[in-house]
C-alpha cells in the first residue's frame, strides 16, 4: 500500500492550528486521488460503504451515511455523484456539501446508480471494498458497463487515507478527549457487583454526550484466567477484579482509541508486574517510531520486551492478534504486527497496544494513540498511563 | 460493532426451540432438494446466524453451513481464541478458524459428495466470499436462493414474540422518557444509550433529526437478544409548527389501518388522506420494514408495495417527512399485525410492566 505525502500547506497558521477549511480537504483529498487515479490507469473510481465499512464513503462527501449501502462514484474528468440506501443521508451529504449529485436507491440495484455508471463510460473501473460488494451490485456495474475492466481500489483508498493532514489531526485530538472522558467514566463506576454490560452503557452514555456518532468497545472482566476481550456479559465485578478495555470513540468521522486496564480495588503485585511489564513494551514501541519505519519494526520492538522478560510466547496468535492497529476514519487500519512492512510516514496515526494474555495476571490492556511525526512520535491522548484502581472498589 | 449484552438465554428461548428452529429449516432443505446451506453474516447483518444458534458476530464476517442432517458448522476467519466465548455464548459446537472462506468450506466439504448447495440471499454475498466458497465447491450446484431463513422467521414463535414486547416495552419507555425531557440533544441521546444498553440491549442505533424550525425527531432501532425494535418520536417545541399535528394525525391514521394482509400501498393510502396540510414543497415516505430486516433497516432486499404483511407478522412501520431547506422529521413504532388490527409493541410504560433486566 502507498501513502501520499504529508500536507504540504503546513506552514500557514491556520494549518498549524488545524484550523484548515474544509474546502481545501476537499480539494486535498479530491487531487490525491485524481493523483493516484492517473498511476493506477483508472478513469473511474466507486467507493462502496458496507454498512461496517463506511470510511471511504466518509473521505470523498464528510457525511456521516448512515445507509445499508452507500456509494460514491468519481469519473476522472467528471464531478462526483453519492447514493445512499437511506432516503435522509442526500439531505447528509448534500449539507455537507462535497457532493452535490446526491441520489436516493429507492430499491437495492436501483437504476439511478446504473444510469450514472454508464454515463461515466469507465473502461477501467477501480471499486473500494470491491472485496464486499454484494454480488448483486456487482452484476448491477457489469451490465452498466460490459466492456469495463473492473478492479480492487480498496489498497489505492488505504494509502489516500493513510497520512492525516493537520484538518484531519484537529478532528482525532478531539476524538481523543472523548477517549479520556471515557475511560474516567469507565474507572468511576467500576464497583463489585455491577454487570459488564452496565459499565458499557455508563460509557456509552458518557460518549454519546460529549457529541461521539460511534465506538467500538471490547471488555473482559475476572482474574488471571482472562484470555481476551469481547462483548459485554451479565458477569458480576468482584474485589480484585482486572477490568480491561478498548474504547474507540468515533467524533467528526474519526476513530480514536485507549487501551487500558482497572482494577477493582487495590492491585495485586501480579497485576502490578503485568503493567510495568506491558508499560515498557508500549514505551519501546513509541521509542521506535520515526518516519518511514514499519509497522515491523513497531511490533518487533514491543515483541521484544516480553522475550526479553521470558514471555515471548504470549506475542503469538494464540495468545494475541496485534500490537496496535492504524487509526483514521477506519478504527483497525493497517495491522502492527511482525511481518507487516507497510511503512508508516510522517502525519500516521496508529494505537500502539501490545494486549496479550500472561500469567502474571491474565490478559492486560494497555496502548496509547500516536502521530507519527519528524523526529518520532506524539502522543495524542494525554490519560496517564498507569494500573487504575477504583474508589468504589476500594471500599468495598 | 455489537458490544451490548450478549449471554446465553435459556430463559428467553426454550431449549427445545433452537433445536426446533434448525430442524424446521433443514425440513425446508429436504423438500427443495438442497444438500447444503451456506448463510452468510456480518456484524451489520447477522440475524439469520444469531436466529439459528444465539451466536453473536459483534465484528467481522462469518459463514454459517447447515446440512440436511447433523448439527450447523460455524465458519469465521476470526481467531479460534474467541471460540470459548462463541460456545458459551451460543448452541454452536462446531466453529473453525481458517485464513479464507474458500479454505474453510474447502475442508468443510472433504468427506461430502457433491450436491445442490444454496446460498441464502445469493444477492446480498459479497463478492469475495462467494467467489471464495463456489471456487471451491468444485462438483456442487449452486443456487443462488433469497431470503428462506427471514422468510421462516417472519411469523414470530411466541417466544420471540415475548421478546419483542420485552424490547418494545423498554425502548418505548426510554424513549418516552427522553421525549418528555428538557435536556438538550446531546444529553437526551446519553439517557437513550445509557437506559437501554443498560436494561440489556446488544445494539442500538440512535437518530436525531431537526427540523428548520426547531423541531427534533428522535428514535432508536436496537437489538433485544435476537430480535430488533424501532420507534421514533417527535420533541415537541415552542413554536408548534401545524405540520407537527398533520404528521401525528396521518401516523395514527396508518397505525389504525395496519393488521394482517394490509400491503404498504394501503398503509401510504391511509396517511396519505391527512397529509395535505404539510408545508410547500415537503415530501413524505412511509415504510413497512419486517421485524426480520430491522439490522439492516430492511434496505437490502427489494420491497414490494402491493405484498401484503402476514397475520401475525411484525413490522416497524415509519412515516419520514422531507421539506424543502433538507431537513427532516419521522415517527415509528414496531407493530404486531394482528388479523383485525394492530398492536403497538413500542409504548411507554410503567417500570413495573415492562420486564427490564
Amino acid at each position: 500500500m502507498a501513502a501520499v505525502a504529508a500536507d504540504t500547506a503546513g506552514d500557514s497558521a491556520d494549518v498549524l492550528a488545524g484550523n484548515d477549511s474544509a474546502e481545501r480537504e476537499r480539494e486535498r483529498r479530491y487531487g490525491h486521488l485524481a493523483d493516484a487515479m492517473g498511476v493506477a490507469g483508472l478513469d473511474a473510481v466507486l467507493a462502496f460503504g458496507p454498512g461496517w465499512r463506511r470510511e471511504n464513503v466518509r473521505y470523498l462527501t464528510d457525511a456521516p451515511v448512515q445507509g445499508a449501502a452507500s456509494f460514491v462514484l468519481v469519473p476522472i474528468d467528471a464531478a462526483p455523484s453519492a447514493f445512499s440506501t437511506r432516503r435522509s443521508d442526500v439531505e447528509v451529504v448534500r449539507a455537507r456539501d462535497w457532493v452535490t449529485d446526491v441520489s436516493w436507491l429507492e430499491r437495492p440495484y436501483a437504476v439511478v446508480l446504473s444510469d450514472r455508471l454508464r454515463e461515466s463510460g469507465a473502461k477501467r473501473l477501480g471499486v473500494a471494498h470491491l472485496e464486499l460488494l454484494p454480488i448483486g451490485y456487482l452484476e448491477l456495474i457489469r451490465t452498466a458497463l460490459p466492456n469495463c475492466e473492473i478492479v480492487s481500489a480498496t489498497a489505492l483508498f488505504d494509502g489516500l487515507r493513510m497520512v492525516k493532514s493537520n484538518w484531519e489531526l484537529a478532528r482525532m485530538r478531539r476524538a481523543a478527549t472523548v477517549c479520556a472522558a471515557g475511560w474516567r467514566r469507565f474507572v468511576e463506576v467500576l464497583e463489585p457487583g455491577l454487570p459488564e454490560y452496565r459499565i458499557v452503557a455508563e460509557v456509552e452514555g458518557e460518549l454519546k454526550r460529549l457529541g461521539a456518532e460511534d465506538n467500538f468497545m471490547l471488555i473482559a472482566s475476572g482474574g488471571d484466567e482472562v484470555r481476551g476481550m469481547t462483548p459485554p456479559g451479565d458477569r458480576r465485578l468482584q474485589p480484585g477484579d482486572m477490568v480491561r478495555t478498548e474504547l474507540t470513540p468515533q467524533m467528526d468521522g474519526y476513530w480514536l482509541q485507549i487501551c487500558r486496564s482497572a482494577v477493582v480495588g487495590p492491585p495485586s503485585d501480579g497485576q502490578k508486574r503485568s503493567f510495568e511489564l506491558f508499560n515498557e513494551a508500549v514505551e519501546a514501541g513509541m521509542a521506535a517510531v520515526h518516519p518511514g519505519v514499519t509497522a515491523h519494526e513497531v511490533a518487533k520492538a514491543e515483541n521484544d520486551v516480553f522475550r526479553s522478560r521470558g514471555y515471548g510466547e504470549y506475542c503469538t496468535s494464540q495468545y494475541t492478534r496485534v500490537r496496535g492497529h492504524g487509526h483514521g476514519l477506519h478504527l483497525d487500519e493497517t495491522p502492527i504486527i511482525e511481518g507487516n512492512e507497510t511503512v508508516l510516514p510522517e502525519g500516521s496515526v496508529f494505537i500502539i497496544h501490545p494486549n496479550t494474555y500472561t500469567p502474571l495476571a491474565g490478559y492486560h490492556v494497555l496502548g496509547d494513540p500516536v502521530v507519527v511525526t519528524a523526529s518520532g512520535c506524539a502522543t495524542l491522548i494525554d490519560t496517564e498511563r498507569k494500573l487504575f484502581a477504583s474508589k468504589l472498589g476500594a471500599s468495598a | 460493532m455489537k458490544r451490548g449484552l450478549w449471554a446465553p438465554s435459556a430463559e428467553d428461548v426454550p431449549d427445545g426451540e433452537w433445536a426446533q428452529r434448525v430442524s424446521n429449516l433443514q425440513a425446508r432443505l429436504v423438500a427443495d432438494d438442497i444438500d447444503m446451506l451456506l448463510i452468510y453474516g456480518s456484524v451489520a447483518s447477522a440475524d439469520d446466524i444469531s436466529y439459528l444458534t444465539n451466536l453473536c458476530i459483534y465484528w467481522n464476517e462469518g459463514v454459517l453451513a447447515v446440512a440436511q442432517e447433523g448439527e450447523a458448522t460455524f465458519l469465521t476467519k476470526l481467531s479460534p481464541r474467541v471460540h470459548p466465548w462463541m460456545r458459551r455464548t451460543s448452541t454452536l459446537s462446531d466453529l473453525r478458524s481458517g485464513r479464507s472462506f474458500g479454505e474453510l468450506v474447502a475442508s468443510h466439504v472433504t468427506d461430502r459428495s457433491p450436491g445442490v448447495v444454496g446460498f441464502v440471499d445469493g444477492q446480498s454475498w459479497p463478492k469475495q466470499a462467494f467467489e471464495e466458497v463456489s471456487g471451491a465447491l468444485a462438483g456442487w450446484q449452486i443456487r443462488r436462493l433469497g431470503p428462506m431463513v427471514a422468510d421462516l422467521r417472519a411469523v414470530p414463535s411466541p417466544a420471540e414474540l415475548q421478546l419483542l414486547r420485552t424490547a418494545g416495552a423498554i425502548a418505548g419507555s426510554v424513549l418516552a422518557h427522553s421525549v418528555s425531557s428538557s435536556a438538550s440533544i446531546h444529553e437526551r441521546v446519553a439517557d437513550l444509550e445509557r437506559g437501554i444498553r443498560g436494561a440489556g440491549f446488544a445494539d442500538v442505533f440512535m437518530e436525531t433529526r431537526a427540523s428548520g424550525d426547531g423541531t427534533t425527531s428522535i428514535g432508536v432501532r436496537g437489538q433485544y437478544r435476537q430480535i430488533w425494535a424501532h420507534c421514533a418520536r417527535l420533541v415537541s417545541c415552542p413554536s408548534q409548527p401545524t405540520w407537527v399535528a398533520t404528521m401525528r394525525t396521518a401516523f395514527d391514521g396508518l397505525l389504525a389501518k395496519a393488521r394482517g394482509g394490509v400491503s404498504d400501498a394501503a398503509l401510504s393510502a391511509a396517511a396519505a388522506s391527512h397529509l395535505d396540510g404539510l408545508p410547500d414543497g415537503a415530501v413524505w415516505m412511509l415504510r413497512s420494514v419486517d421485524h426480520t430486516q430491522l439490522a439492516t433497516a430492511g434496505e437490502l432486499l427489494p420491497a414490494d408495495p402491493d405484498r401484503p404483511h402476514p397475520t401475525g407478522s411484525v413490522v416497524a412501520v415509519s412515516l419520514e417527512v422531507f421539506f424543502e431547506d433538507m431537513t427532516s422529521a419521522v415517527l415509528a413504532d414496531t407493530v404486531l399485525l394482528g388479523s383485525d388490527g394492530a398492536e403497538v409493541l413500542t409504548t411507554a410504560q410503567s417500570p413495573d410492566s415492562a420486564t427490564i433486566r
